[in-house]
């Protein structure tokens, strides 16, 4: 095989493929749920929201389109854009493949902080979330710490450690705060795209996100040679603090502003960067713009799932993502993480 | 030889400490073309000292200095651009390919968003070339033995088109036949593009042999300074090393060699086997 040299055309390419694949899943999501719509009406429903035009489609086909299944559209679009790019984020900055706000427990810290700003505003929902992923992340990053080394496992069983604690804490609150609310239980612990924001909102959600990944964006190059190592980075002209910095609060930031509006959706970032890695390569310039696009196809897909496999009724999305997300995480655990320590134990020989 | 003109870099009064540890005021200057081998026991501050000359470390006392400025005050990237630091290995974690691994090395010179470049790709194939390891770019580094991939990671080092060359025990691992090449290649690349060069190892027949100058340190203290053949005197490296050594010049290259000194046997009978 040739290898590939990372060229933009490449990069507009994967993107454009990407982007093609969610904007017709886009199409196949607002038709389908408990009513199926045929596509041509989605189309024409779509065309009368623009136009304000309100003759050439069925009422009850443009409320459904327009009003039910577009903002939650573009909410999966949104969280599953902004979970990929976190995941992608924290495994360059832990230098961990595995990585991701949810089970590092950062997803869990941005619930309990959204969840604790209710008691005085929703409004602040946004940033005690983001302020509890990034409490949450850097108690994590601490207690994975071994002797001023980051320990691969150590660090996951912190997070997932924390991600428990953080949980217990949450049906606490939940159950003092408002009695036995199942929806909320759901909600805060494995996410649900069922009750998205007003459009005006998820505009301004998807403004902060976009900014958030575009920081990570920027940042990409650097976090190529971040995983060589440190030093090595430094010496290649990295300013490895700053970048560092950057990225955890970029992502912390993304995966706070989902999280407040899904709740905790997890294995998102860490199945969305590994299948972009295994199918475009693992250059950060071509992952971080893939993986927004890919997260998106991926969340879009399993809302699609989650709406439709017990229709008329549906499943709260963090459950499909966590029947298929767990045991490809079990997967990755014994195969790569397994074979690079065997690989590490090999070389110290 | 001695023209101030083609002094690179030049160490000024420096000193360094760490918790448990104190690295002596020390004077240093390198040319351009140079080969400098610094050698000690271990923990006697020759990666330190390395790290300060790479702009890594901040010293306590003193400056380094390239070419008159002071390399803490170059930003990362300027650096990155003229010094080029090959470390001890680490591991990657994710699968990269050779040819963008030595691509890395062009990462000071690409603006924002900076995917390379044809010329970019073109050094980093010439760099490839270099190392005797443009045939491996289609390969994961991981992949690769000890040999091969201590040419790729000097090989990124060389796509930074430095004008400093670091090298931190770059023969860690390899054998004697690796060791021989990789320095010889290093030799060339101070002679002929002359790189100034200063390289850490423990391999002192090595270092005797290849460098032009030898800086010996031990506990912090550079005890001498010097040609090999000023550096390698039997009683100071006996004291330095703790073990009985002598030390010879081999008839060709006229460079100094150490070897241990024979073990001397007990009652004039054969040796007795050891067991550990």
């Amino acid at each position: 095989m040739k290898t590939p040299v990372l060229t933009s055309a490449r990069v507009l390419r994967v993107c454009l493929l990407l982007a093609g694949v969610l904007f017709l899943l886009s199409f196949v999501s607002l038709a389908v749920g408990a009513a199926s719509i045929p596509v041509v009406d989605v189309g024409a429903a779509l065309w009368s929201g623009v136009t304000g035009a309100t003759d050439s489609v069925a009422a009850d086909y443009r409320t459904i389109v327009l009003d039910v299944r577009l903002p939650r559209l573009l909410m999966a679009m949104i969280v599953g854009a902004a979970l990929g790019v976190a995941g992608a984020g924290y495994q360059a900055l832990l230098r961990n493949p595995l990585a991701d706000p949810y089970v590092l427990g950062v997803s869990s810290g941005a619930a309990l902080g959204a969840l604790l700003s209710l008691l005085v505003s929703a409004r602040l929902a946004p940033l005690a979330a983001f302020a509890g992923a990034v409490l949450t992340i850097a108690a994590v990053y601490f207690l994975g710490q071994r002797r001023s080394e980051i320990a691969p496992y150590t660090l996951l069983l912190a997070g997932i450690i924390m991600a428990s604690f953080l949980s217990g804490l949450i049906v606490f609150l939940l159950y003092w705060l408002s009695g036995r609310d199942l929806r909320g239980f759901i909600f805060w612990l494995m996410g649900d795209l069922s009750n998205p924001p007003a459009l005006g909102y998820l505009f301004w959600l998807g403004v902060g996100v976009l900014a958030a990944i575009a920081v990570v964006y920027m940042l990409a190059g650097d976090l190529n040679l971040l995983l060589s190592g440190e030093p090595e980075a430094e010496s290649l002209g990295v300013n490895v603090e700053r970048t560092k910095l950057l990225v955890y609060l970029a992502a912390s930031f993304a995966t706070g502003l989902a999280v407040s509006v899904s709740g905790a959706i997890g294995y998102v970032g860490l199945l969305v960067p590994h299948l972009v890695r295994l199918l475009f390569g693992g250059d950060y310039r071509l992952l971080v713009p893939a993986t927004a696009l890919g997260g998106a196809v991926v969340l879009v897909t399993a809302d699609m799932m989650a709406r439709t496999i017990v229709a008329p009724s549906e499943l709260p999305v963090g459950a499909v993502m966590a029947l298929v997300g767990a045991p490809v995480f079990i997967y990755l655990l014994r195969s790569r993480l397994a074979a690079r320590t065997a690989a590490a134990e090999g070389a110290g020989k | 030889m001695s023209d101030a003109a083609s002094v690179l870099v030049e160490v000024r009064q420096v000193a360094f400490s760490y918790a448990h540890f104190h690295l002596a005021t020390v004077n240093l200057s390198l040319r351009r073309g140079e080969l400098l081998a610094i050698v000690g026991p271990n923990a006697s501050g020759k990666s330190t000292l390395l790290h300060l000359l790479a702009g890594l470390l901040e010293p306590e006392a003193g400056a380094v200095l390239l070419e008159g400025r002071p390399v803490r005050g170059l930003d990362l990237r300027q650096r990155a651009r003229r010094i080029a630091l090959v470390q001890q290995e680490s591991p990657l974690l994710f699968p990269v390919r050779v040819l963008p691994f030595a691509l890395q090395g062009r990462h000071a010179r690409l603006g924002l968003l900076g995917l390379e470049t044809r010329d970019d790709v073109k050094i980093a194939q010439q760099a490839l070339e270099t190392t005797r390891s443009l045939h491996l770019a289609d390969r994961f580094v991981q992949e690769l033995s000890g040999g091969e991939k201590q040419r790729v990671v000097l090989a990124r080092a060389l796509a930074q088109q430095p004008e400093l060359l670091l090298l931190d025990e770059p023969t860690l691992h390899l054998d004697i036949g690796f060791q021989t090449e990789l320095l010889r290649l290093v030799q060339r690349l101070a002679r002929r593009e002359r790189y100034a060069v200063a390289l850490v190892t423990h391999e002192l027949n090595l270092a005797a042999e290849f460098a032009d100058t030898v800086l010996l340190l031990h506990q912090g203290r550079v005890l001498r300074h010097g040609p090999p053949a000023e550096v390698f005197e039997r009683e100071l490296l006996e004291q330095v090393f703790e073990t009985e050594l002598d030390v010879f010049t081999h008839p060709e290259s006229g460079r100094p060699r150490v070897v241990l000194r024979g073990a001397e046997t007990e009652g004039g009978g054969a040796p007795e086997p050891t067991t550990s």
